[in-house]
């Protein structure tokens, strides 16, 4: 996930059974995303 | 849970900033009272108390650093702990200025310009500092704007206070009174202007306190700058 945030200029975020949930710009994505789902996910909430 | 010690760290940092809120509070609050009673003692606990409140924001700052480097935080927890790293630079600088009035409590042995009412614009920076902290702890966005509206009122009891002194000396030349001591005298108005910028400067970081608080909530800069 880290390198995710290095490396790309957008993300997409697909969590369980393939559903994309979030897709947005990596910087808004790892610093104030929309779905609570994905804010769970990546501070590690779950996953 | 993933992560437990992690998000445990997390919550012992908001625990221990508002720790710090705590102390940093109660020695202004000392520093107030220090100066209204001239009262050394008090004003000398709240000096050597620096050392204390020094020491715990190099502690804070070393948890800020050590979670962002081992835990690589991101979104609302890298925003809680950048948050957290500038409100502990604003606490320790009110703690400054708390000592700020230690040691003109320290200096002073009489009052001069009763009536402009430091413990009426102390309290008021005060209470700024309670609820920036409470928004802060709250995460309440509403409560961080209220803040910044307060030091407009805060910035306008300051200047009126300010202003009794300087019309005073322009209008009624005390140094040309036999009866004034001129070097005492220059030292107590110096002094009050000092006590009234310094506490006027507590507001200003009550306020970067809230906007801080607003960007953790809501990656909100509005009241950044």
């Amino acid at each position: 996930m880290q390198q995710a945030a290095r490396i790309s200029d957008q993300t997409a975020v697909f969590l369980t059974g393939g559903e994309l949930v979030e897709f947005d710009d990596t910087q808004k994505i790892f610093e104030n995303p929309e779905s609570q789902r994905v804010e769970d996910y990546i501070t590690g909430k779950f996953g | 849970m993933p992560r437990q010690e992690y998000q445990e760290s997390l919550s012992n940092l908001r625990e221990d900033v508002l720790y710090m809120s705590e102390v940093v509070a109660e020695r202004l609050r000392l520093g107030l009272d220090a100066l209204e009673q001239k009262d050394r003692s008090t004003a000398k606990e709240v000096v050597s108390g620096d050392d204390e409140v020094n020491q715990m924001y190099l502690d804070l700052e070393g948890e800020c650093v050590d979670l962002i480097a081992l835990q690589q935080p991101v979104a609302s927890d890298l925003r809680f702990i950048a948050a957290s790293f500038k409100i502990i630079t604003d606490l320790e600088r009110i703690g400054d200025l708390a000592v700020n009035l230690a040691q003109y409590a320290m200096d002073a042995d009489r009052d001069v310009f009763p009536e402009v009412d430091v413990q009426q614009i102390g309290t008021e920076t005060l209470d700024m500092l309670d609820a920036a902290m409470a928004a802060y702890a709250d995460e309440d966005s509403e409560a961080c704007y209220v803040v910044a509206d307060r030091d407009d009122d805060l910035d306008a009891m300051c200047e009126a206070a300010s202003s009794i002194v300087v019309r005073d000396l322009i209008e009624r030349d005390p140094f040309g009174e036999e009866s004034v001591d001129a070097e005492a005298y220059l030292q107590d108005i110096s002094r009050l202007l000092l006590t009234i910028r310094d506490l006027e400067r507590v507001g200003d970081h009550a306020v970067n306190i809230a906007a801080r608080a607003l960007y953790m909530i809501e990656d909100d800069a509005a009241l950044l700058y």
